[in-house]
């Protein structure tokens, strides 16, 4: 299978589901933003958010696995996304407290790893 | 004189500046996102017409890395394709109600715009102002795609030059700290922030229930439930004098 076709593959599913939620705007279930359906979507998307975060944070590992292999670095990274959590919500702003975080994390890394 | 027309224009033309100044703090990282793509994408000898494709196709870096990295694997990518992509209607279905008077042309051809992180702008902005919702987000989309279209470039020039560990252990945490950080501008509203974060708390848990369609069950399980609190914390609050 060609790299091309993938990337076909990709695109069109990814413009159909994109898409997907348009043909039922006028439906009453998305136009009322306080109704039940439309919050448990809302904070689906949110909770998908925090998953994919964890994902990537984390490779995917699950609980058994993290304990066992926990490192410094992994205490650092929850450290450092709870902190970055709590200086946004505190002063509004995201530079500041992102790449105060990424510089910590990369520094941390070369320090580590010689 | 300013007629009511100017004004209008003057008013959308403010809207669309707003999102773009926007982008700077909410698309910082795709900077550095997709030079990591472009990078990769010369290290794992995709061409720059198939590297740009990725981007100017999918917009979507999950799924990018994981074509890039994988593309040797084939058919069996195929289901993990559609499950990244389904957590799109989510992310279409929250931004519906706020665009839906746009025409169906203007939306489709937008349609690439929506990625977690606009997704993310667009929703904390439309809680508190509503004017004018689809120029702001296609001022805080396209600068975002622009970037990320000329980074994928860059970066696939610059090729294997720029790999080091460190780069790859900052992309880990870019992603991770940016959504984070955009978690944060939702505070105080305890029902989304509740629901970022049990979505990363109940991810390494739930996994053992839903193995590989955890990205697809996990969020339904964690929305119905914060809904089903909230409902019932609501029903208490009408009773209670």
């Amino acid at each position: 299978m060609t790299i091309w076709f993938l990337i076909a593959f990709s695109a069109i599913t990814a413009f159909a589901f994109r898409a997907l939620p348009f043909a039922f705007k006028n439906s009453t279930a998305l136009t009322q933003t306080q109704g039940s359906f439309y919050r448990f979507i809302s904070y689906s998307a949110q909770a998908m958010l925090g998953v994919i975060i964890y994902d990537t944070a984390f490779n995917k590992k699950d609980a058994l696995t993290l304990i066992q292999q926990f490192e410094t670095l992994d205490a650092l990274k929850l450290f450092l996304l709870i902190g970055t959590f709590i200086a946004v919500a505190k002063t509004r702003k995201i530079l500041p407290a992102f790449f105060a975080s990424l510089f910590i994390y990369v520094a941390a890394f070369i320090y580590l790893n010689g | 004189m300013m007629t009511a027309g100017t004004s209008t224009r003057s008013s959308v033309a403010n809207v669309f500046i707003e999102g773009a100044r926007d982008a700077i703090t909410f698309g910082v990282a795709f900077i550095f996102l997709y030079l990591s793509i472009g990078i990769l994408s010369a290290t794992q000898s995709l061409s720059l017409s198939q590297a740009l494709a990725t981007t100017l196709l999918i917009f979507s870096t999950p799924l990018q890395f994981l074509l890039i990295q994988s593309y040797n694997d084939g058919w069996i990518l195929l289901p993990i394709i559609v499950a990244l992509n389904a957590r799109f209607v989510l992310l279409s279905a929250t931004l519906a109600p706020y665009i839906r008077s746009t025409s169906t042309t203007k939306t489709m051809a937008s349609l690439i715009l929506i990625t977690p992180s606009i997704f993310t702008g667009c929703v904390t902005r439309f809680k508190h102002k509503t004017d004018h919702p689809f120029t702001y987000m296609i001022g805080l989309g396209l600068p975002i795609f622009g970037v990320s279209i000329i980074c994928t470039y860059i970066g696939f020039i610059a090729g294997a030059k720029f790999t080091s560990p460190a780069i790859y252990a900052a992309m880990t945490l870019l992603l991770p700290l940016q959504f984070t950080a955009l978690a944060g501008k939702h505070w105080p509203h305890y029902s989304e922030v509740s629901s970022y974060w049990l979505g990363f708390v109940g991810a390494p848990l739930l996994v053992y229930l839903f193995k590989d369609y955890s990205l697809l069950c996990t969020p339904f399980i964690i929305g119905g439930l914060i809904v089903l609190i909230e409902n019932n914390y609501k029903k208490r609050g009408g009773v209670a004098p």
